[in-house]
């Protein structure tokens, strides 16, 4: 009788990591290396030192909880890796990584570009469709992560320590 | 023992001088949320003031609907893992 598989483990690690990994890549091009937006660009336009050290604050808070999510990620990462029945896959890390990164796209996308207008992706522009293609991408990222996850389900059917 | 406490005491003040010190540093740059400057109050009036707890819930808001499809994304692939298991084992 073969032992049991258990892949979660590894795709939540990977899905914790790529949304707190994919908030950092979001703060640091957008927010930093870009300066096309802020946290609250839309609420506090940067014409004033005052309100970029305002936005640069809530900047902050979000990086604070990228930095959280990718922590747990790598908590998960380090007890997947203690357990024999989780097969060690690096498709399945991957995919789970994209599935979180496009997670994040599209919730903080849908919440924060469309629904609360806290910012937009480029926001001289307003909402445009740097916003929709922002949306775009996370729901290519989950779709290409899922397939990912799906075929080394099919491939790593051994556990790591059989 | 007893003779190392006064010489704690003194590299405690001196950790607190230096402490007070990088707090008063800044009042001489131009702009920060703990300046005593006039960009520094308007920083923090727009920052501390009614506002501050409906834009913390704002800026929190995309994290807990992340959690939430995680906890969903857990309960589904648990599922799965044990039925394709099972399927293994027989």
């Amino acid at each position: 009788m073969n032992q049991p598989t258990n892949s979660t483990p590894l795709v939540m690690s990977g899905t914790f990591m790529g949304i707190g990994l994919g908030g950092f890549f979001d703060g640091i091009l957008f927010h930093q290396l870009l300066q096309v937006h802020n946290m609250l660009s839309a609420k506090f336009p940067k014409t004033s030192i005052a309100n970029m050290e305002i936005n640069m604050f809530w900047d902050g808070l979000f990086h604070c909880l990228t930095y959280t999510m990718t922590l747990i990620g790598l908590v998960l990462l380090w007890k997947a890796g203690a357990r024999s029945d989780v097969p060690w896959s690096g498709k399945t890390f991957t995919g789970a990584f994209f599935v979180g990164w496009g997670l994040f796209n599209l919730v903080e996308g849908v919440i924060n570009h469309h629904i609360l207008n806290i910012h937009h992706v480029v926001e001289s522009h307003g909402q445009s469709i740097f916003d929709y293609a922002f949306l775009a991408s996370g729901i290519l990222f989950i779709i290409g992560g899922w397939m990912a996850i799906r075929s080394a389900r099919k491939e790593d059917t051994r556990p790591r320590g059989a | 023992m007893n003779d190392s406490l006064p010489s704690l005491r003194r590299g405690g003040a001196r950790f607190t001088r230096m402490i007070a010190g990088v707090f008063l540093l800044p009042m001489a740059a131009s702009a920060c949320p703990l300046c005593n400057t006039e960009t520094g109050q308007q920083v923090r009036a727009g920052l501390f003031n009614d506002e501050f707890w409906p834009t913390f819930l704002m800026v929190l808001l995309p994290f807990p609907v992340l959690l939430i499809l995680l906890a969903a994304m857990h309960s589904g692939l648990t599922r799965l893992d044990h039925r394709s298991s099972s399927r293994n084992s027989t």
